[in-house]
Order: C-alpha cells, then sequence, then structure tokens
C-alpha cells in the first residue's frame, strides 16, 4: 500500500516536472520578435546560425524572464500554502499580513524620489526599495506575532489587515503630492516581468530554495496547525514558535517575489488550492507541488501577458486573475468535495 | 551641389509662404457668432464680449479683455508668454517651468487638484486649462463668476497653430499669435524640404524602459509624425498608442535613439541590461531632447521638430 501512493507521488511529480520543462520550452519559443520556435530551441541548444541580435533576446530577454516568472510563481504558492495553514483561513494568500503593501510603498518612493546613489546597480533601485519596504513591514508583523505570549491567528491576519490599509493609505497620500509618477507607481503595481534578468533571477532562486526549505522543515508542524492552534498544541507543537518562524521565512519570501515583479495576485491564494484536489492536504506533498504548479502557471500566464497584445503587453496580474478564477470555479464544480 | 540647391529652394519656398499668409488669413478656427466678420491683415476683429466654445464643449463668455490670467497648464504658460502678455499671469500650475519668468510666479498646485480657494481669491479674469483639469472644478469656478477656458487641440501641428490662433483671439493678441504660427509653419516647411531627399536612419524614442515598461511614440501620435517628418523611420510606426516591448526593440535594433534629456535617463539607459546591447548605444548615437517641446502643445513644436531634424540628419545643419 505505502509502496503504490508512493509511486503514485512520485508518478504526479513526474508529471508536473514534465509539465514545467513544456512550459518553459513553448514559452522561450513564442514572443514579439520574429524568432520561430524552431530557432529559438536551436539557440538554446546552441547551434543556431542566426544573427547575434536573436542569441541576445533569447539568452538575456526571455529565458530570465521565464525563469524568474516561474520563480515567483513557485514562491508565492508556496507563501499562500503557508499562509492557508498558518491562519487556518482558505482566503489568506501572500498579500494578506500587508508584505506585498509594504513592497509598493517602497517602490513608490524609490519611484518618486528618483536619483539615490545606486549601490546595488543590477538589482534595480525600485526593487531593492520595495525589498527594503517588504523587509520591514515583515519585521513589524513578526513583532506583533511576537508580542504577548499567546497571539491567536485571527490577531496576527487582523493585524497585517490593518498595517495593510495604512500602508496603501500612505502610498495614496505620497501619489497626491507627485502626480507626475502615478503612472509609473500604477504600472508597477500591476505587476510585471518586463524588468528581468539573470541577477534577480538567481537572486529569487536563492530566497525559493531557502525559504522553500524553511516550510518544507515545518511542513509536519504545518499539518497539524491546520486543524487549530489547540489541537495542535496538544500534539506537542510549540505554536508560538513555529507560527514565528513560518510568518518570517514566508514574508521573506514574498518580499522577494514583490520586490522583482510587482504585485500578483491569484497564484498564492488559487495554487494550494488546486493542488490540494490532487495531493490532499499533507504539506509535505502540498508544498512542493504548489511551488511547481504555481511555477508553471505564471510561465504561461506571463507568456500570455507578452504575446497576446503584442507588441504591447498585458499586466501579468490581469492575465493570472483572468485565468486562475474562472478554472478555479471549474475545479470546484466537479470537485464538489470538501477539500480544506 | 545637391544640398545648397535645396537649401535655396527651401529659402524660397520660406519666403513665398510668408508672403503668402500675410496676404490673406489662411487659418480657419470656429469663431462666434457675435464677433465681427473675416479678417485681413492688420484689423482686429477681436470684440469683447466674447462667446467661444472651449474643447469640452462649453460655451465661456469673456466680458472684456483679460487682464489677470491663471494659466492651468505649462503648454498655455508657454503661449501667454509667447503672446507676450506674460505680465498678465497672476498664478500657474505647479509644472509650468518655461520661460524663466514663470517660475517667480505664484502656484496655485497641481493640475488635477489646484488650490480652488485661492484662485478663487486671486479673482483672476479668466483660468486657462487644458487636458487633466477636470471638469468639475471647471464647473466650480463657473459658478463663482470664474470663467475657465479648457483648451486642447488634435494631436499635430495644426493642433498647435489652432490653440495658438485661438488664445490669440481671446487675450487680444492675434497679430502675435498669427506671426508665431507663421514663424511655425515656416520652420516645419523648412524642414520637410531640407529632409525630403535625405536616406531616412531608423530611430526610437524612449518614452520610458526597464522596470517602467517600455513605452515609446506609435505611428499615430504627434511625436511618432514628428519623427517621420524630421526624416526619420520610427520602427514603431506600426503600432497605435505608445506601449512597446523590449524584444521588439532588440529586434529592430535602431541606428538612432532619442530620449529624455531629464533625470539622468541616457545614463541609466544605456547602463541598463539588455539596452547596453543596442548597436545605437554602443556607437554613441544615443541623444537627448528636450521633450517639453515635443510634449506639450503649443510653441516649441517646431523648434522640437527642428531638433529631431539635426539628430538624425547632422549633415545638413552644418
Amino acid at each position: 500500500m505505502e509502496n503504490k501512493s508512493k509511486r503514485k507521488t512520485l508518478m504526479q511529480v513526474m508529471m508536473l516536472c514534465i509539465f514545467l520543462l513544456l512550459a518553459i520550452l513553448i514559452s522561450v519559443s513564442i514572443g514579439s520578435a520574429n524568432v520561430s520556435p524552431w530557432e529559438s530551441l536551436k539557440i538554446i541548444i546552441g547551434c543556431s546560425e542566426a544573427s547575434e541580435v536573436y542569441h541576445t533576446i533569447i539568452w538575456k530577454v526571455r529565458l530570465p524572464r521565464i525563469l524568474l516568472s516561474g520563480l515567483t510563481g513557485a514562491g508565492l504558492a508556496l507563501a499562500g500554502t503557508t499562509f492557508q495553514g498558518l491562519f487556518q483561513n482558505p482566503l489568506a494568500d501572500p498579500h494578506t499580513l500587508g508584505v506585498s503593501s509594504g513592497a509598493a510603498l517602497g517602490a513608490t518612493i524609490a519611484i518618486i524620489f528618483g536619483k539615490i546613489p545606486m549601490m546595488f546597480p543590477k538589482m534595480g533601485q525600485i526593487g531593492l526599495f520595495a525589498f527594503a519596504g517588504a523587509l520591514l513591514t515583515t519585521l513589524l508583523v513578526y513583532h506583533i506575532a511576537r508580542a504577548g505570549g499567546r497571539v491567536s491567528a485571527v490577531h496576527i491576519v487582523l493585524a497585517g489587515t490593518a498595517i495593510s490599509s495604512m500602508l496603501s493609505a500612505a502610498i495614496s497620500i505620497l501619489m497626491i503630492f507627485n502626480q507626475a509618477q502615478v503612472e509609473k507607481v500604477y504600472f508597477w503595481t500591476l505587476g510585471s516581468f518586463s524588468g528581468a534578468s539573470w541577477s534577480k533571477a538567481a537572486f529569487l532562486l536563492i530566497l525559493v530554495v531557502l525559504c522553500g526549505t524553511g516550510m518544507l522543515w515545518h511542513s509536519r508542524d504545518l499539518d497539524a496547525l491546520t486543524v487549530g492552534e489547540e489541537a495542535a498544541a496538544s500534539l506537542g507543537v510549540d505554536t508560538i514558535h513555529t507560527t514565528k518562524s513560518l510568518i518570517l521565512i514566508a514574508s521573506l519570501l514574498v518580499a522577494g517575489c514583490v520586490s522583482v515583479s510587482g504585485i500578483i495576485g491569484f497564484v498564492g491564494l488559487l495554487m494550494p488550492h488546486i493542488l490540494r484536489i490532487l495531493t490532499g492536504a499533507s504539506h509535505r506533498k502540498l508544498l512542493p507541488f504548489s511551488a511547481i504548479g504555481g511555477a508553471v502557471f505564471m510561465i504561461l500566464c506571463d507568456t500570455c501577458a507578452r504575446i497576446v497584445a503584442s507588441p504591447a503587453e498585458i499586466p501579468v496580474g490581469a492575465v493570472t486573475a483572468l485565468l486562475g478564477g474562472p478554472y478555479f470555479i471549474f475545479l470546484l464544480y466537479r470537485n464538489k468535495k470538501e477539500v480544506f | 551641389m545637391k544640398k545648397s540647391i535645396n537649401r535655396l529652394v527651401a529659402v524660397f519656398v520660406a519666403a513665398m509662404v510668408i508672403t503668402g499668409l500675410t496676404a490673406c488669413t489662411g487659418i480657419n478656427v470656429s469663431k462666434p457668432d457675435e464677433q465681427a466678420g473675416n479678417v485681413g491683415a492688420g484689423e482686429t476683429t477681436v470684440s469683447y464680449p466674447m462667446t467661444i466654445t472651449d474643447s469640452n464643449g462649453i460655451e465661456i463668455t469673456i466680458k472684456e479683455e483679460p487682464e489677470t490670467i491663471i494659466s492651468a497648464a505649462p503648454n498655455v504658460t508657454e503661449i501667454i508668454y509667447a503672446l507676450g502678455v506674460g505680465d498678465k499671469v497672476v498664478a500657474r500650475s505647479d509644472y509650468c517651468d518655461y520661460p524663466k519668468e514663470v517660475t517667480e510666479v505664484e502656484s496655485i498646485g497641481s493640475i488635477r487638484t489646484p488650490d480652488i480657494e485661492r484662485i478663487v481669491e486671486l479673482t483672476p479674469d479668466l483660468v486657462i486649462a487644458s487636458t487633466h483639469f477636470s471638469e468639475e472644478n471647471a464647473v466650480m469656478l463657473e459658478k463663482m463668476d470664474i470663467p475657465v477656458l479648457t483648451l486642447y487641440e488634435g494631436e499635430n501641428f495644426d493642433g498647435s497653430y489652432a490653440l495658438i490662433q485661438k488664445m490669440g483671439m481671446v487675450l487680444n493678441c492675434e497679430k502675435e499669435a498669427a506671426e508665431l504660427i507663421e514663424g511655425m509653419k515656416a520652420v516645419v516647411d523648412e524642414i520637410t524640404l531640407l529632409v525630403k531627399e535625405e536616406e531616412r536612419p531608423s530611430v526610437y524614442y524612449v518614452v520610458s524602459f526597464g522596470e517602467y515598461g517600455d513605452y515609446t511614440a506609435g505611428g499615430n501620435t504627434f511625436i511618432g509624425q514628428m519623427l517621420e517628418m524630421a526624416g526619420g523611420n520610427n520602427i514603431a510606426s506600426d503600432i497605435e498608442g505608445w506601449a512597446y516591448n523590449l524584444e521588439s526593440l532588440l529586434e529592430a535594433d535602431p541606428d538612432i535613439i532619442i530620449l529624455s534629456n531629464q533625470y539622468d535617463t541616457k545614463a541609466e539607459f544605456e547602463s541598463t541590461g539588455s539596452y547596453s546591447e543596442l548597436t545605437a548605444v554602443k556607437e554613441g548615437r544615443v541623444y537627448e531632447i528636450d521633450n517639453n517641446m515635443l510634449d506639450r502643445q503649443g510653441v516649441r513644436n517646431a523648434e522640437g521638430l527642428k531638433v529631431l531634424a539635426k539628430i538624425l540628419h547632422p549633415e545638413i545643419f552644418r
């Protein structure tokens, strides 16, 4: 029996990985530039004679963008899964605790105050400030989670919502005084991978691997917490410590994702639900599956965003909502059994 | 040899055009019924009170020649000063920065959210606004007996001329307005002729890039048209609007790149990731321009066209 379910899981993992590879290959071969799918694959393998500019497009524009979107999808899905388990709330998503609003505020400040000596030019100035804003918000939320012995999940979520509102208000006020920058800020918050680069992808890869591992480490505890804090405590889980750690790890991951790509919704909310139908509620399976599922979904959405209105680009956040929402409703309808 | 003949022809044609313009009114603008009839050079048709339909379709009545004006748009400010009545401006928007003298004048805030109380307190004879000035604010000021004239014309040279002409009429500076327009037309015609036979380099105009998204001037935009008029081949001429993307830019690999001279745009563009791969960047053909000349509909558009032409065809302007 054990072997059979293990083999089934292995099959599912392999299927998902194949999907991921396919998604990458498809996305590499289509885009605004006039390079045929066959040619782009040849460029990747390295046996193409196309001109230099097409090599640049594939290697320096498309590939880093695909990888970045995949990693962002994985990161957001992981964070969403963690928050949903942690707060016993099926509507929780990466943006619940206000970390994204902190990132947006950081980005707004960067866009408005423009020229500050660039210390990390490769990261992009906006990304840097967004990350800083998200980190500060994470610390704030973490501090709230720490304060006083027994802080329940509900309190943390409420605090996060309040923080999120405060930060959004701060952004609005900044916008009133800097109307020339309104469009830039708006474009950033819609979410986009157009500023992708290898260094950003590398940065996010490290973050996803580190935080993902941390979450996996706590997967048993997450399973217990999903049932309820008291039940988890009676099972021997150090709920306070686990909650604080997981909040920190997940928020860090969200901070990284949002700072490179803006605020992209739906992935973190939907992926765990969709994959849970497939894998069941065990976080040891759910976390990696969510990650891969999130990566595939985001890559496909970004490719759509790139080509649907070519040469213009649609904000990827709009695509995730348009694609994810209906599909999720369809899944719910088909799988009427209780999954959460 | 060919160039000097072209130049001679250009000067000759320009002279003919100027002569032709002064001989009769070339410009047609919807004039209200109460006004005096047709005009010849030297006669004035302006009489107050004047009723004019502004660009929002609202009829504005101006009781007498405005002595105190509030300008709620940077392009309007430029036109007022160019018409020679800059001393009548008692307040301006935050964004009005040309000519330099206007920065001494008090500001009544941003265009979208002006300080209504202060505007009322200043009791101007007329407020002139452009796009972005909300109709609600205009109506509110109208209720307090302050006429608000919102003017914006089509995005092309004819639109610029129409705007200058209308303002000239409203401010009783028709002669100055006509002269400005003639001057602009002369420049435009000169440029058009000069670049007519020249080979057209491919060009890309940067509105924004990188993390802010790639935006440029499409074929149906004023700037897009100006690029073509200045003798360039806009690589984005096949798109409408402003949205573009990095792949298409890299693929087109334009000969010349033009961007704004503000905010260190050039330095950032040349050092950002994939943009440094562009041939124009590698060979030092990235040029800056004061984008206000192109963005603000009004008196500096012809000058902007000339700067574009100089960038695209430096050899003509030796």
